[in-house]
C-alpha cells in the first residue's frame, strides 16, 4: 500500500482502548488492539481512519453496544424505514443513517432502548404513544373529556366572549 | 518564520474550510492521526469518540474569527496551524497538518495544553 507520506513506512502497533465506566468519565478498563499504522523516520506513529475504525469497533463491542450492522438488522426485523424508526425514536434526520453506516454510536441509554426494541420489550404502539406529536393530539382531543367528569364539575363554555366557567345545570344528588 | 511570541493570526479560510470538510468527510484514508493524540484524547475522554474529536475540531474551524498559529518545520510537506478547540467545555490544544496535495490532514495533536501551549 503506498504511504500517505512519502518516507513512512507500514507497520502493525499496539494501541491502548479505554473503555469508559458507566458514568463516562473514568476508564473501567484498558485493552490493547493491534492495528495497521504507519511509522516516520524518527519512530513516529500514525494511525489512519480504517486503524481508528478498528479500535472503535473493539471499544463498542465492550462497551456491549449494537454494531452498525444490528442496528441495521433490527430495523429490517421491524420493517421500518430509517425515516420511520428515526420519527419513532425521536431522532435528528441523520442520526440513525449515521449508525448504521458507523459513522457515530448511539449512546449507552440509546443502546438500551434499541435492546428493548431486539427483544421485544416495546413495540412501535409504545413508541407512537410517546411520541411528542401523539401528545398534542390527545390534548387536542381533551375537550371530549368533559364527558367523563363529575357532573358538577365546572366547564367552559364554547363562547368566546363569555369565557367564565358555567356548572352544568343538572343538580347533584347525594 | 513564526516565533512563540507572535500573535496569533487568523487562519485562512481555505485552509479552515478544506480541513474541516476532511474532518467530517466519511472517506477514512484522508484523517491521519498521531498515535499520541489518539492515546491522549480517549484517555482525557473514555467516553467520546474519535468523530466527536474531529467534530470538535471541525466546528471550531467554522468560526470565521479563529485565530491560531502556523507552524513551521514539520516534517511532512504541507501547512499546518495549531489553534484552540473545545470539547465538552474543555480547552484543547489542536494542530492539523493539510498535506500538499490538499486531500489528506494529519493531526498531530488534541489535548489539554501543556505548559508550551499556552502562548498560543
Amino acid at each position: 500500500m503506498k504511504p500517505p507520506v512519502p518516507g513512512w513506512k507500514a507497520i502493525k502497533t499496539k494501541v491502548p482502548v479505554h473503555i469508559p465506566s458507566i458514568e463516562g468519565d473514568q476508564i473501567a478498563e484498558t485493552i490493547e488492539v493491534t492495528v495497521d499504522a504507519w511509522v516516520d523516520e524518527e519512530g513516529e506513529i500514525y494511525l489512519t481512519g480504517e486503524s481508528e475504525e478498528k479500535l472503535d469497533a473493539v471499544k463498542a463491542r465492550y462497551m456491549g453496544l449494537m454494531s452498525p450492522q444490528q442496528i441495521r438488522e433490527l430495523r429490517e426485523m421491524l420493517g421500518w424505514t430509517q425515516q420511520q424508526i428515526s420519527e419513532r425514536l425521536q431522532l435528528g434526520a441523520k442520526t440513525w443513517t449515521r449508525w448504521e453506516t458507523g459513522k457515530e454510536r448511539p449512546s449507552r441509554s440509546m443502546n438500551l432502548m434499541l435492546n428493548a426494541l431486539m427483544d421485544g420489550r416495546i413495540d412501535a404502539t409504545y413508541l407512537d404513544s410517546r411520541h411528542p406529536n401523539f401528545m398534542k393530539c390527545q390534548t387536542r382531543i381533551q375537550p371530549f373529556r368533559k364527558r367523563t367528569l363529575p357532573r358538577s364539575f365546572p366547564t367552559w363554555q364554547d363562547d368566546s366572549t363569555n369565557p367564565s366557567p358555567a356548572y352544568e345545570s343538572t343538580p347533584v344528588t347525594t | 518564520m513564526a516565533h512563540d511570541k507572535d500573535p496569533p493570526q487568523p487562519i485562512p479560510a481555505s485552509w479552515r474550510k478544506k480541513v474541516a470538510s476532511i474532518l467530517r468527510s466519511s472517506d477514512k484514508g484522508k484523517v491521519i492521526v498521531h498515535h499520541r493524540p489518539r492515546v491522549e484524547f480517549e484517555a482525557r475522554f473514555p467516553n467520546a469518540w474519535p468523530y466527536d474529536r474531529n467534530e470538535a475540531m471541525a466546528s471550531a474551524l467554522d468560526d470565521p474569527a479563529i485565530t491560531g498559529k502556523q507552524i513551521f518545520g514539520m516534517r511532512e510537506d504541507g501547512e499546518v496551524w495549531a489553534f484552540w478547540f473545545t470539547f465538552q467545555r474543555v480547552r484543547l490544544y489542536g494542530k492539523i497538518n493539510l498535506t500538499s496535495g490538499g486531500e489528506i490532514i494529519i493531526i498531530y495533536s488534541a489535548h489539554v495544553p501543556n505548559k508550551g501551549d499556552k502562548h498560543l
